[in-house]
């Protein structure tokens, strides 16, 4: 059916894109699954209803706000003052405003926790004294979810600065030039000119903050603010309701695809405006000694905030718990971690390979849309993934039960990757597929005119020119795979732990202080990916 | 076309998950991540010459696990930590009973379950911890009690999607029915100083530096950070004392960790003499000085600090009553409105 | 070696309901015959390159190579099957191979030694010899364009398919490449397509000349039969001015301006002398025609005609029929 019409008739099937239709099916399954879910109630749905829902949505739409106002905050001044001036430590600041990024949520979590909430007990305690019961309570609601936001928008901000400052370097310099002479100060030029002009930008990295947040699970549990997410945890484990927990996978679902369409929507209409000839970057201007002050405070504020507190702190923690060092095993766990997320990256680039490929050779509108459609999973938050994922692979292993086959996909190596598979399978496509338009342009179609059929052509062709795309998505895949958590609390198999469930599995315990020592190694792994990732847009710019 | 792509699926799944079966090795699936364990699993495997092979998660997704290998399952035995996840697996029909006197004379009544499906080899009190400075013991008398408006903003306690909670909640059902259990969860969750947040270790640390004076934990946390890496943990611990509710009455809450052969075990005899040594003298008078647990077991000297508490007496309600209320408990505590 | 390529009623469609980016086009191209096919961009010229060269599928119709159907409603033959050289636009040298190596790519089944040779002798024909270790980028843009030439025909293709081959390249070098590269085709008498929009290109190079237009030929034939006997106003355009002279279009050097009647004469008023030149362009408006049309007459005596005057136009000799 899906070859019916138009250019893409049956005898144009191929392996390759016969895999690539087989794959996108495969992807879009647990989606589909939990958007069906969204039909049936379970036995617990009233209950629910009645009861937390209301405070699922609450918390939820909450952070929301208070993460996105902190966001910008932290990250558009700076991502400005960045652009326009000039002022010591620039190109230095440039680079590190971006490592938060490094610092998952969760970890994140464990630091303000520790670290700030618990050193702000003795002023809660004279205002419990002082002013009394209720104003110690106010207090602690707005400790709590003041710290939380906080915690949040300090490693999330990034995704804000590098959409924003990347706006701010494409805006036309006649634009920002004309402004000033016509009399603007900056103050006034970046208010009247820059910022409306970056408004898609703003609302473009908005949306990925939002996602994000949406997606947590570790955070919004430690400190104890029950999400939508959490909301799937407790209702699937807690009150032993599938389908009840597969409705609210289903709800996460629309309200993420709504703000898609919405964010679509808007830059659908910026895209005609932003069309800029003259790229040149603007001037940094030099800013008198007092301003640079003010620019170096409000660019290190948030990296303090997002990196250097919750890195030196989990230095010490790790330090503390030195002995540990020692314990084998840990190591080894982590060893295996890594290699079992270096493998799924791997198999995960591969895939984007063949898709990639497989578009390449088909230019079909038809399968254009099937692998656009395969990339959604990155927008669906992990919980909902792994849902979707169990319910699938559940109903498979019953299905099949009467075959008395020895092997299942519940519970297995195989559904956690795939699982992976399905939400990040747009982080190595959307690079490798920039970077096949980019730099083989025909050189494919040239080497297919000189005698070589599709597969010798990617080998020889194809994949040594874009080595340096294949490392770096690899890479990024793997980070992200290594920092997920709530997919992989659900889905991962017996014996099987990541660096993020060790971590967050130390801190739920209490040994903070071991939690320590694989929250680092994500970190410096994480920005390592960051190195990639930085690679990527460099390739992409130049 | 998609036949024989699922068969392919099937294979490379059966491919990463199968792994050889042999008799003198059992499988456990194990909830339980101690150190410790490995120790005493290695004790087991000196005295019988059967290895033990482990396999660690979280309890349910190893009964999700068990559910989905049905017959086909390596598992020999499960462990967890607490009394309510034994029940599901048994529900479910994943345990196998067990005929033995070991077992049977071993563990105390309540601690197993009627129909010999699994069996306690550790307790766990869930207890009132309090601040040594700025309570009077006397004050201290009842769970129930702690819903009395005079603990109003002293109060502390984890979130209520932990099983310790819930199986809290549980034994209160059992005691006075659904509406009081209710009416308790409402109090209680009033009484709190702040909503939930944190674990057990973070409650205590909070009451040691006096933001609240009274939590309830499970006691063996507070062993976990009188040995904690921290000297300032150390320091707090130091603060804190321990009581023991409802001794004139049905006596605290206990939960257990323990365990069941599973029924499509390939090794049951192996698998049950694991389960007995588990709860041999050896084995139990290790349990109070490495995890801080109390043994299931009459007679076996407990750590100094244990000793330090006191002796308690522990409600004798059987633990499976636990995991048929749990849902029930679930319920309950969402209609309280504690997080 | 050479083949003839036929299209019989070639039909493909981008979207299910666009206009077709190539419209059932038929054309034959003799063995060691160069085919111009020129026309605006945007006018399919590149989609029928790729159809025959195999990157796209027609919806419908055949073409052939020799007497082999390559492609048609039975058959499909994949590109890297067919036989067929192509030079891109943009050269699509492989930058991470050499010059040695690019060429090679292509020549897998030859021996390395009888590779070197061939490679060898090819680039002294297009004198980039000594050039077999670098790489593209160290290449000038015409030697690049060279290089492609070379690489399409090192395989000895059945029909080689030139893809606006000069277009990245300043006017200068555009000649002289030119040159070259009809030289080294027609020394190796292969079949040839070349897609152009510039029209010096294509009446240069071509044996024959199309004209194509919204997914179909318009014209084809010789470049002279092309330039003078335009069919219609848009081939005749196409190439330079014209004049519409009845219904036949007249090119500027062709007509010639008298003082005074003679037999087979049009009154014309001339409007303005421009030198441009190469030539002097004269204006003039054909008074029976329409006064408001005006007529461009190139190198022609003006016998003392000035603007605002009177004179007679007629067709030199060659152009009547």
């Amino acid at each position: 059916m899906l070859f019916a019409k138009g250019k893409y008739t049956p005898r144009h099937a191929d392996l390759w894109s016969v895999s690539t239709v087989l794959l996108a099916l495969l992807i879009l399954t647990p989606l589909v699954v939990v958007l069906a879910g969204l039909m049936r109630a379970g036995p617990e749905w009233s209950h629910i209803a009645g009861t937390v829902l209301r405070s699922y949505v609450g918390n939820t739409l909450l952070l929301v706000v208070t993460v996105s106002v902190l966001c910008v905050f932290m990250a558009v001044p700076a991502a400005w003052l960045l652009s326009a001036f000039e002022f010591p430590g620039r190109r230095w600041l440039e680079w590190a405003m971006v490592l938060p990024l490094a610092i998952p949520t969760y970890v994140n979590a464990f630091v303000y926790m520790h670290g700030v909430k618990e050193s702000a007990e003795p002023m809660q305690m004279w205002i419990h004294t002082h002013w009394g019961l209720d104003a110690f309570l106010f207090s602690e609601t707005l400790l709590r979810h003041g710290l939380l936001s906080l915690l949040m928008a300090s490693v999330l901000y990034p995704y804000l600065y590098l959409s924003v400052r990347a706006s701010f370097l494409v805006q036309r310099r006649g634009v920002i030039e004309a402004a000033q002479l016509l009399g603007r100060g900056p103050a006034s030029v970046f208010f009247t000119v820059a910022l409306p002009l970056a408004r898609p930008a703003i609302i473009a990295g908005l949306s990925l903050i939002i996602m994000e947040l949406i997606n947590d699970y570790g955070a919004v549990n430690y400190f104890g603010v029950p999400t939508l997410t959490e909301g799937i945890f407790r209702t699937w484990f807690g009150l032993q309701d599938t389908a009840s927990a597969m409705r609210l996978a289903g709800i996460m679902m629309l309200v993420v695809f709504i703000l898609l369409l919405l964010e679509k929507a808007q830059r659908g209409r910026a895209r005609f405006s932003e069309h800029a000839t003259d790229t040149t970057p603007l001037a940094h201007r030099r800013l008198r000694p007092l301003a640079a002050t003010g620019a170096i405070v409000t660019c290190l504020t948030p990296f303090f905030l997002g990196f250097l507190y919750p890195v030196q702190l989990l230095l010490r923690w790790a330090w503390m718990s030195r002995e540990t060092f020692a314990d084998s095993v840990m190591w080894q766990r982590m060893g295996h971690s890594l290699m079992l997320s270096m493998g799924t990256a791997v198999v995960l680039t591969l895939l984007a390979v063949l898709v990639v490929y497989a578009l390449r050779l088909h230019a079909s509108r038809r399968l254009e849309t099937l692998g656009r459609l395969a990339m959604l999973g990155y927008a669906a938050p992990g919980a909902v993934v792994a849902v979707g994922v169990m319910v699938t692979f559940g109903y498979l292993d019953t299905r099949f039960a009467h075959l008395q086959l020895p092997i299942y996909l519940s519970g297995t190596l195989f559904a956690i990757g795939f699982a992976y598979l399905v939400r990040f399978f747009a982080v190595p496509t959307q690079p490798i597929k920039a970077a096949m338009t980019r730099v083989c342009g025909s050189l494919d179609e040239a080497s297919r005119l000189l005698g070589h059929s599709p597969a010798p052509t990617l080998f020889r062709i194809n994949l040594p020119l874009i080595k340096g795309t294949l490392i770096s998505a690899t890479l990024l895949v793997f980070v992200d795979i290594l920092k997920e958590l709530p997919l992989t609390m659900i889905l991962r198999p017996v014996n099987f732990e990541t660096l993020a469930t060790l971590s967050f599995g130390l801190a739920k315990e209490g040994r903070i202080h071991e939690c320590a020592v694989p929250s680092l190694v994500i970190i410096l792994l994480a920005a390592l990916g960051l190195v990639a990732l930085n690679r990527l847009i460099r390739n992409a710019i130049t | 076309m998609k036949q024989p792509f699922f068969l392919l699926l099937f294979l490379l799944a059966g491919f990463l998950s199968s792994f050889p079966s042999q008799a003198d090795e059992i499988t456990v699936y194990s909830h339980r991540h101690y150190p410790s364990d490995d120790v005493l699993f290695a004790k087991f495997t000196e005295q019988s010459g059967i290895r033990v092979r482990v396999v660690k998660a979280g309890a349910d997704e190893l009964i999700e696990r068990l559910r989905a290998e049905g017959d086909n399952t390596r598992a020999d035995v499960l462990l967890t930590a607490d009394a309510g996840r034994l029940h599901i697996a048994k529900s479910a029909d994943l345990l196998l009973p067990l005929e033995s006197e070991t077992l049977t004379e071993r563990i105390p009544e309540a601690y197993r379950d009627p129909d010999n499906t699994w069996f306690g080899f550790t307790l766990r009190a869930r207890v009132i911890i309090y601040a040594k400075d700025r309570v009077n013991p006397n004050e201290l008398s009842t769970y129930e009690d702690l819903a009395d408006r005079k603990w109003r903003g002293r109060l502390l306690a984890r979130s209520s999607s932990h099983i310790y909670n819930q199986s809290l909640l549980a034994s209160l059902i059992a005691a006075h029915g659904e509406a009081e259990a209710l009416n308790w969860a409402r109090a209680v969750r009033r009484n709190l100083i702040r909503a939930p947040q944190g674990n057990d270790r973070d409650q205590m640390r909070s009451v040691a530096r006096g933001l609240a004076d009274v939590a309830i934990v499970n006691t063996y946390y507070l062993g976990l950070m009188h040995n904690s890496p921290d000297p300032q943990d150390r320091e707090l611990a130091g603060r804190l004392a321990v009581f023991y509710p409802n001794q004139d009455g049905r006596g605290i809450h206990v939960n257990i960790s323990g365990g069941g052969v599973v029924k499509a075990s390939r090794h049951p005899e192996q698998a049950q003499k694991f389960l007995e040594f588990l709860v041999s003298e050896e084995a139990q008078k290790t349990f109070p000085q490495t995890t801080s647990e109390f043994p299931v077991l009459a007679g076996v000297e407990l750590s100094d600090l244990q000793k330090s508490w006191g002796d308690f007496k522990a409600d004798t309600l059987n633990l499976g009553k636990l995991g048929e209320l749990n849902v029930t408990a679930v319920r309950l505590f969402n209609l309280s409105g504690w997080e | 070696m050479s083949t003839s390529l036929e299209l019989v009623s070639v039909l493909k469609r981008y979207t299910p309901h666009a206009n077709p980016a190539v419209d059932r086009v038929s054309l034959r191209v003799e063995a060691g015959e160069l085919l111009a096919l020129v026309g605006q961009s945007g006018s399919g010229k590149t989609t029928l390159l790729r159809l025959v060269s195999g990157l796209e599928r027609p919806d419908a119709g055949e073409i052939r190579v020799g007497d082999e159907p390559v492609a048609g409603a039975e058959t499909w033959v994949p590109p890297e099957k067919r036989n067929i050289g192509m030079v891109f636009q943009d050269g699509a040298l492989f930058p991470h191979l050499t010059v040695e190596k690019n060429i090679r790519y292509g020549l897998r089944h030859l021996s390395k030694a009888a590779c070197a040779g061939k490679i060898d002798s090819l680039l002294c024909l297009v004198g980039l010899d000594g050039f077999q270790k670098r790489y593209p980028h160290e290449l000038s843009g015409g030697e690049r364009q060279r290089l492609a030439v070379i690489r399409a025909l090192a395989p000895e293709p059945k029909v080689v398919l030139l893809d606006e081959p000069f277009s990245n390249l300043d006017p200068a070098l555009r000649r002289n490449l030119r040159g070259d590269i009809h030289r080294i085709i027609k020394e190796l008498n292969t079949t040839a397509i070349m897609v152009t929009h510039d029209t010096d290109d294509a009446l240069t190079v071509g044996d024959r000349v199309a004209v194509f237009k919204d997914g179909h030929i318009e014209q084809i034939g010789t470049s002279t039969e092309v330039y003078r006997n335009p069919v219609n106003g848009y081939c005749a355009r196409l190439f330079g001015p014209a004049n519409l002279l009845g219904n036949q279009w007249i090119r500027p050097e062709q007509m010639e301006l008298l003082p005074a009647y003679a037999p087979e004469t049009h009154p014309v008023v001339v409007r303005e002398i421009r030198d441009a030149g190469r030539h002097r362009e004269i204006l003039v408006s054909p008074q029976e025609v329409d006064p408001e049309e005006s007529w461009i007459i190139h190198n022609a005596e003006l016998h003392g005609l000035k603007v605002g005057g009177t004179g007679w136009v007629r067709l030199k000799e060659d152009r009547k029929a």
